[in-house]
């Protein structure tokens, strides 16, 4: 084997994932050649050395790529600001009154008042949803939890609604059973009266019929 | 609490274990990002987007103890969305800054009461990784500073378990006279 060919078995060793028969065959060669050696400790000095960059917060937010270019600001020169920021502020507030605007709607007041002139902001406009997410990408996370939610109501009130629907099925076929059992006691009773009357019609049928033939027979007899 | 019992938990309803894993995760993938994007509020934005694409494929995941390999690949694929998607200015940016760098850190004369400061050490450091040819800055990091073996990177950037050790041995050898230059030992 030849020196090149110990390039990957370095690294392997530098990282512990190297073999026992490969490791032994390194460190025969490394007894035996200087420059690689050499090399083999350089590979392991830089590796050690790259340990320095340690690990940064999220939540800071500033790293040192951006903290290099911040300029600081003397005090002295922090006045000057705030003083023309604040001489600033008043001179366009003074400004922006040319343009003041006072509407009452119904339940609503608006107040307006701008520099460059107001502008009706069309109705629907407001609120550009579909921009809003494309600028938000946690907004499409929330929509689907709101959308999750809304399925587990919607759940819900489809079983309350079909338990809801049993119990008045129920009670519907609870109430024809009575219904239905009302209808047979009057349709019975009914029966029995019908029957009844008949009963006394063909009594009295008979009765009438044996006095007309007692009396025919009478009549006869005189 | 292991991440494939997190996973389970998520994926049976139950939403806060989630919350955990992005816990978990979210500095080991943020440096990942910072590191190889070396830029601050790229690195936000793939971490967000990372934790997104992860809440809405993990159930496709289907071994879930190679949920560290999984992660690293989303990330590492939202990155190289992120540096083609802005090629022709921010890469080209990066890629110039670089080479302007590794020039400037080679020819630069160094001066010693600058380096003796711990600061301006990890400055020297992260002006030289970002100098190396991305395959090899993406081997360096996940190797230097995610101690992940080098089957799972190569699992991660789907390529050979020896193209892996090569590119690492290069980028090594790449650091070293930009090291030596600044006299860092």
């Amino acid at each position: 084997m030849q020196c090149k060919d110990y390039k990957i078995l370095l690294i392997e060793n530098i990282y512990q994932e190297i073999n026992k028969e490969d490791k032994d065959k390194l460190e025969s060669h490394l007894n035996v050649c200087p420059a690689c050696r050499k090399e083999y400790e350089e590979l392991k000095s830089t590796v050690s050395l790259m340990q320095e960059w340690k690990d940064e917060s999220p939540h800071e937010n500033t790293s040192l790529f951006t903290k290099a270019i911040t300029i600081p600001i003397k005090p002295k020169m922090k006045r000057i600001v705030w003083k023309f920021a604040l001489a600033a502020a008043a001179v366009l507030l003074i400004l922006s009154l040319v343009n003041f605007r006072v509407i009452y709607t119904q339940d609503r007041l608006d107040i307006a008042f701008s520099l460059f002139g107001i502008k009706d902001e069309p109705e629907g406009q407001l609120f550009d949803s579909s921009k809003f997410v494309q600028q938000n990408p946690d907004y499409e996370v929330v929509l689907e939890l709101i959308e999750a939610a809304n399925r587990h109501q919607n759940a819900e009130i489809v079983t309350m609604l079909t338990d809801f629907y049993q119990a008045m099925e129920m009670k519907r076929q609870a109430d024809l059973r009575i219904i239905s059992q009302g209808i047979e006691f009057i349709r019975n009773t009914t029966d029995q009266r019908l029957n009844d009357t008949d009963e006394v019609i063909h009594g009295l049928i008979k009765y009438t019929s044996a006095l007309a033939q007692e009396g025919v027979a009478i009549k006869t007899k005189k | 609490m292991t991440d494939e019992v997190l996973i389970k938990q998520f994926l049976s309803g139950y939403e806060r274990a989630f919350d955990k894993l992005i816990r978990r995760w979210q500095e080991p993938i943020y440096n990942f990002c910072l590191r190889y994007l070396g830029a601050d509020d790229s690195a936000k934005d793939v971490l967000q987007m990372t934790f997104m694409r992860v809440y809405q494929k993990l159930s496709t995941l289907e071994d879930y103890s190679k949920f560290t390999t999984w992660i690293y690949q989303i990330s590492k694929n939202l990155c190289f969305d992120e540096l083609k998607k802005k090629k022709y200015d921010y890469l080209s940016d990066i890629e110039h800054e670089n080479k302007t760098k590794t020039e400037s850190l080679m020819t630069e004369e160094p001066n010693p009461s600058q380096i003796s400061e711990q600061k301006e050490l990890v400055q020297v450091l992260k002006s030289a990784v970002q100098s190396l040819p991305e395959d090899q800055r993406l081997i360096i990091i996940l190797k230097t500073y995610h101690e992940l073996k080098f089957r799972e990177i190569a699992e991660i950037i789907k390529i050979p378990v020896s193209t892996v050790k090569a590119r690492m041995y290069n980028g090594l050898k790449a650091l070293r006279p930009i090291l030596n230059k600044w006299q860092i030992k």
